[in-house]
């Protein structure tokens, strides 16, 4: 546990520092500007384009400070060498993943919580709501995001980053699009090609699954079983690929 | 002890270390010599267990060289050394402390006894992105020693170093063994291994192809000539 503990804490420092978090700070900055001139200038529907359009900018945001910090994540420690400072000591590759990963999660937990209390903030300035519905958005959100940095520390594990983001960003694209292809393929009747998508529904991340922000806007939300699902749905993902990262690094040439 | 067995390991089917057997004596410099690509750093990585080797077994105090206890009491300093950047000194090494024995008793006096050793206490609390090549050195030996190891691996630590940094570097290495520590050191710079070591092993091509005491090699010539006529004796 203290190896995990002080590799994520490295990692977190190392990730934080980085001008790319800066870079953060400035959308945040440009953000909140943004959803201000929007609550002003929306003719009534206020509330509806805030949240919107709020939820939606955090969740882009975030993925893109996700593809940015994690696809390069373990290859930098590979072209540095700064793995041998790791591996000549008492630490398994095993903990090394989980640690990465805790420590970018933490990251993007900082990033959110910035962006998040932007947005809550900008919502109270323009409509007086104190938007707690979107909590639970931002939260699965966040989860979802953790499951993406799995996704990306087992890509990095095989492959370059490039190729790692390639492969990244469209299983993000396939995990967003994946229940409405199942829907469409049911609705076209046509039997093979609805037994394929019905494959690769559930052997590919169902990313659309963590995405409520437009129920939240509706006012719907999840029913607590559904978040129970949701959440051990996430946690068995994020096993499943550090475990496999795991076992990719440790039979890795260095 | 140190004792290596049938050292094997391949790359693309060529054999870069072959059916290497070396022993080291606890105590003692033993400086492991070759040309560029003679497989030194291949197989200080396998000693060192970030590589895994193909054939034969490595025994560090009769355990493998792969075992967690083992690693708790090895250190080991890497060719040309890259870092974390945004860390400062300090919080580099406190990393590497943890890694390697997360002990207790490692407080912040003994990480400034280590950087005053090495010569960057006043450099401790700087990111290391703003080290120069000499303190990124001094860095990577303080990190191999931050846990007081039996066993010490150097890869080329006095590469690109100035003569004030390499005198400084031998004079940490003659310490480390009046302190009674192992320290096995591969370089291509003759004249240090010649100054420091009591044993040197000379590889070639992945084979050894001596071991033995300075005095037994060279014959009454310098360490560098001898070196060069045996291996072109060898390719010829």
């Amino acid at each position: 546990m203290k190896n995990i503990k002080a590799i994520a804490l490295n990692t977190f420092r190392e990730s934080i520092r980085d001008k790319i978090f800066y870079a953060v700070g400035f959308f945040a900055v440009i953000f909140a500007v943004i959803l201000f001139f929007i609550s002003t200038a929306s003719l009534g529907e206020e509330t509806h384009v805030l949240r919107s359009l709020g939820l939606g900018g955090i969740y882009i945001f975030g993925i893109i400070l996700t593809i940015l910090l994690s696809s390069s994540l373990l290859s930098k420690e590979f072209e540095k060498k700064t793995v041998y400072f790791l591996f000549s000591r008492p630490v398994t590759s095993a903990e090394m993943v989980v640690g990465k990963f805790f420590g970018l999660f933490l990251t993007l937990l900082a990033a959110n919580i910035l962006f998040s209390a932007v947005y809550l903030t900008m919502i109270w300035i323009g409509v007086s709501l104190f938007d707690i519905g979107a909590i639970l958005a931002l939260f699965l959100g966040l989860l979802e995001m953790a499951v993406f940095v799995s996704l990306m520390i087992f890509f990095s594990s095989v492959t370059r980053p490039s190729i790692a983001v390639i492969a990244g960003v469209t299983l993000l694209y396939l995990g967003h699009s994946s229940t409405l292809l199942l829907q469409t393929a049911t609705k076209a009747g046509n039997g093979a090609l609805q037994t394929f998508i019905q494959y690769f529904f559930y052997v590919f991340p169902n990313l659309e699954k963590f995405n409520i922000r437009n129920s939240i806007v509706y006012n719907l939300s999840l029913t607590p079983s559904e978040l129970i699902f949701t959440v051990t749905y996430a946690i068995f993902l994020i096993i499943f690929f550090l475990a496999l990262a795991s076992v990719f690094l440790r039979k890795r040439e260095l | 002890m140190i004792q290596i067995k049938n050292l094997t390991k391949y790359y693309d089917d060529r054999a870069v270390v072959d059916n290497l057997s070396l022993e080291i004596k606890p105590g003692t410099i033993v400086g492991f010599l070759g040309a560029n690509g003679s497989g030194k750093t291949t197989t200080l990585k396998m000693i060192v267990g970030i590589s895994n080797p193909d054939g034969g077994t490595i025994l560090i105090e009769d355990k493998p060289a792969t075992d967690t206890e083992t690693k708790k009491i090895i250190g080991f300093m890497p060719e040309l050394p890259s870092f974390y950047e945004y860390l400062t000194g300090s919080e580099f090494l406190a990393f590497c402390e943890t890694l390697s024995r997360g002990d207790a008793s490692f407080t912040e006096k003994r990480a400034e006894e280590i950087f005053k050793k090495v010569g960057l206490f006043e450099a401790r609390d700087v990111p290391i992105r703003g080290y120069s090549k000499g303190m990124r050195q001094r860095l990577a030996f303080a990190q191999a020693i931050v846990h007081d190891p039996s066993y010490i691996f150097l890869d080329e630590p006095l590469d690109g170093l100035d003569p004030i940094g390499r005198k400084a570097f031998k004079q940490f290495i003659k310490e480390l063994k009046s302190e009674g520590k192992t320290i096995f050191l591969s370089s291509h710079i003759l004249f240090d291994a010649e100054e420091l070591c009591d044993e040197i092993a000379i590889i070639n091509k992945g084979k050894l192809i001596y071991t033995g005491d300075i005095p037994g090699f060279v014959k009454g010539k310098k360490l560098e000539e001898q070196f060069v006529e045996t291996i072109e004796k060898i390719e010829r």
